[in-house]
């Protein structure tokens, strides 16, 4: 049956992108003795939703079945049954959970009866009969994850992230299924609606509530009044003011329906917005339905047009109408909202850190801005005595003589940051459910120190490989220094390490972020570590390369943007934060160091070892877009720099391009020249050395810059002295590895 | 090499193994592993160190015998004397 053109326009004939149609899963909402079946849909669009959605009259009356419910393959885009005697059924929209059920009584007897009697048997019926307008209404969107469970995006559905930001780490708090029905018998006017019913959202939602709104509306009575698309906002605990987009929300919509009608069925769909745009709208005027839609009586025009104008400010940048659809009848209307992710927001509460100049962040940040450097001169196996960051904290605070025998450095430091953080964040870990903890750690290598110590012990026994030490193995796995904090924290919850050569560090407080996004986990301890110095083998690999530095004094070795800079300072060293939801920190009162404000990874496609400044400058453009900020709005900028020859004046086009101009509040530093190059710990320690610039408004430079490289001059650059500033309100931390991994990760002052 | 040489040898070694135990008290016809926090893992570590160390081999099927400072005595004095020591 064709629909209404109008409605094509606005819903039907359109494609509706996202992983699950939207789906008006309108099914049976009887209305004097119509029904409605909603096919859902979702997935592949463009067939022909609604030509599917309106039952025929002439087939209710005989009882018969809805034409147009188009099955849809379930496990392919959903499934939605026939609708029988314009019954409506579980229509389940896609492998999502969501389930649409209406289930109305109209006032048609037979269809009262076939719905009582089908109603009956899922048991969400009044046994009464009495007649109970419901509306249910669902959309989905595969993209979204609740918070309450899982949606499984439909086969055949398009994971196309929706709305703002990225993508998975977007997808927050989302209410499904959500079912708003309001009867308008018991008001006129938008000033008083009620909702009656809920939805069962299979993903965790609620279940059905049932109740006669001629009776318990007086319960259900929403505040405010105002439009309805506030009242279906403060149902699923938002504000109007928590939608929009870029601060400009939504626009206004049209609600139809008429108040003498005595069937029908209108949609009008009001259309996605992007980017603070309204796309089409569909509004259908009831002279199209009559026209077209058999079933639509009368020819009665619509009478009251009400535009509602939701236009506010938003405080929450993330969250958007993706689009709406409402469905009116004379006794309810029914919204759909299709409402987008709103991100969490996850914050930084403590800090533990080894570095070889300090081994907490007092100690650590003192020495930054006093222009101590913590290098010295270490023996390496095979390549006597070389240039290395040392770290000296107490591994036996946190560990006993046995277990630092037993493990690794790597396991060491990590455990010694994740004691120090755990303690640092105030959190009460004993009461805390481990199984909702989880341990992620960025790392450049894992294994060289065992094997390279290994290999040397058996060459005394003649390279017998009974001498092989039977800890290799667990040793030597990539996870090993998170499955060494697990064990030592007692941590159930997933534990690993995410290898990013250079990068790594900013890895681990991004991949952390993502999964208490994702809800994987209540509370994250990340960052990254490194024991690099107790192999020989990335000595000699960065002095085959001729990118190890030599220097008389240790301490003015590692010299980033120096002229007379000759290579990488290797060091060891860690630095771990407690990541945790915003809300979850604000509920235990948590001091809060700052907030994620953005980030981007990407890699550089290009060379094996060298530095691409295009794909550099592309990340940190694309941080910032995620931070929604602009480079002027940056106040530190914390380079990766590792004094090579080549690097850093790679690294220096790169932030020249986005820097360069027009960035007066923007200080540029670099933390190596004290540390080293801490590898996988690099990216997390030296945005720890940063972040009391929050409080203390100072900018620690980087030492060791006797004659600036004239390729290295940028804007901004702090060199040798720290500087006083007028405001840090946020932090860009760069991280670059090898093949090309690029990462940069941006904090922001915590404001609530 | 005495039963009570033999003794300190594989004391010696578990100091290095378990070096947060107080060896002072253990008793010699008691289970190791009852006395110290020893594991399986420990334990293959006793066996790497009598072969590093004393170039002392002990197959799987004997690793039982190493049960006490008694039994470890009786099993692995023969063994040094004869690789004369």
């Amino acid at each position: 049956m064709p629909l209404p053109s109008g409605f094509h326009d606005g819903l039907n004939g359109r494609e509706l992108r996202g992983p699950a149609e939207l789906c008006l899963g309108l099914g049976g909402i009887g209305v004097k003795g119509r029904g409605i079946t909603g096919a859902a849909r979702s997935g592949a669009a463009g067939h022909g939703l609604a030509g599917d959605f309106f039952n025929r009259r002439d087939d209710l009356q005989n009882g018969g079945r809805c034409a147009g419910a188009e099955v849809v393959e379930k496990g392919g885009a959903g499934s939605a049954e026939l609708g029988e005697h314009g019954d409506v059924r579980s229509t389940q929209v896609v492998d999502m959970h969501v389930v649409a059920e209406a289930s109305a009584i109209g006032r048609g007897i037979v269809i009262t009866v076939d719905l009582k009697r089908r109603a009956d048997a899922i048991g969400r019926i009044d046994r009464e009969g009495n007649q109970v307008g419901l509306g249910i209404v669902m959309f989905t969107n595969g993209a979204i994850f609740g918070s309450a469970g899982r949606v499984e995006i439909a086969e055949g559905g398009e994971a196309e992230p929706v709305g703002v930001g990225k993508g998975l780490e977007d997808i927050l708090h989302i209410e499904l299924g959500l079912a708003v029905g309001i009867d308008r018998r018991l008001g006129h006017g938008f000033d008083q609606r009620h909702l009656f019913r809920d939805a069962v959202s299979g993903a965790g939602g609620r279940e059905h509530e049932l109740f006669d709104p001629r009776t318990d509306h007086a319960a259900q009575e929403v505040k405010g009044g105002g439009n309805v698309v506030e009242i279906i906002l403060q149902r699923i605990g938002y504000a109007l003011s928590d939608i929009g987009v870029g601060g400009k929300v939504h626009d206004e919509f049209d609600l139809l329906f008429a108040e003498d009608f005595a069937d029908f069925l209108l949609v009008a769909e009001v259309g996605r917005v992007e980017g603070g745009v309204l796309g089409d709208r569909g509004p259908v005027s009831i002279d199209q339905v009559v026209e077209h839609d058999r079933f639509v009586a009368g020819g009665d025009q619509l009478t009251d047009t009400v535009t509602a104008d939701v236009t506010g400010t938003s405080n929450n940048k993330n969250v958007h109408f993706e689009s709406v659809v409402l469905l009116s009848t004379p006794d309810w209307l029914a919204i759909s909202l299709l409402i987008v992710m709103k991100q969490t927001r996850i914050v930084i509460t403590g800090v533990g850190l080894t570095a070889p100049n300090g081994n907490s962040l007092a100690e650590f940040r003192q020495n930054l801005l006093a222009g101590v450097a913590g290098i010295e001169r270490m023996e390496i196996r095979y390549m006597g005595s070389q240039l290395a960051g040392v770290c000296h904290y107490d591994a036996l605070k946190y560990q006993k003589k046995k277990e630092v025998r037993v493990g690794t450095r790597a396991g060491s430091i990590s455990i010694y940051c994740a004691r120090e953080a755990l303690a640092d964040s105030g959190v009460d870990f004993e009461a805390m459910a481990k199984d909702r903890v989880g341990i992620y750690i960025g790392c450049t290598e894992h294994g060289n120190v065992e094997t390279e110590n290994e290999i040397y012990n058996i060459s005394k026994f003649d390279y017998d490989v009974k001498f092989w030490s039977h800890y290799h193995n667990p040793r030597t796995v990539a996870n090993n220094p998170a499955g060494e904090a697990s064990l030592n924290l007692g941590v159930t919850g997933p534990a690993y390490t995410i290898g990013a050569a250079c990068a790594a560090g900013n890895m681990g407080l991004i991949h952390a972020a993502q999964m208490l996004r994702l809800g994987e986990v209540d509370f994250a301890i990340c960052g990254g570590i490194s024991e690099s110095i107790h192999t020989f083998g990335i000595f000699a690999g960065f002095k085959s390369q001729n990118a190890l530095a030599t220097h008389e004094d240790p301490l003015k070795a590692s010299r980033p943007f120096d002229t007379a800079r000759n290579g990488i300072v290797i060091s060891e060293g860690g630095a771990l934060y407690t990541l945790e939801r915003l809300e979850d920190a604000q509920a235990r009162g948590a001091r809060i160091y700052g907030e994620i404000g953005g980030y981007h990874v990407n890699s550089d496609a290009s060379d094996y070892v060298l530095p691409n400044p295009t794909r550099q400058a592309e990340c940190i453009r694309a941080a910032l877009k995620n931070a929604n900020l602009n480079p002027a709005d940056i106040h530190i900028v914390n380079t990766h720099a590792t004094a090579t020859p080549l690097g850093d004046i790679q690294e220096c086009e790169a932030i020249r391009a986005v820097f360069g101009e027009g960035c007066p509040d923007t200080s540029i530093n670099n933390t190596k020249s004290y540390i080293g190059h801490c590898m996988g710990a690099a990216g997390a320690l030296e945005l720890a050395g940063n972040l009391p610039s929050f409080d203390d408004l100072t900018v620690h430079p980087t030492i060791n810059v006797d004659n600036l490289d004239p390729k290295c001059d940028l804007p901004g650059l702090v060199l040798n002295q720290p500087r006083k500033v007028a405001k840090v309100d946020t932090i860009l931390n760069n991280s670059f590895g090898m093949l090309g991994i690029n990462s940069t990760l941006i904090v922001k002052r915590f404001v609530p | 090499m005495t039963k009570d040489e033999c003794k300190q040898v594989v004391l010696d070694i578990i100091a290095d193994i378990a070096p947060d135990e107080d060896l002072s008290s253990v008793k010699p016809d008691v289970r190791l592993r009852d006395q110290l926090e020893l594991d399986s893992m420990d334990f293959l570590d006793i066996v790497m160190e009598l072969r590093k160390q004393h170039g002392i081999e002990v197959p799987e099927a004997d690793y039982i015998q190493l049960a006490s400072l008694d039994s470890c005595a009786e099993y692995l004095t023969p063994k040094f004397e004869a690789l004369g020591k």
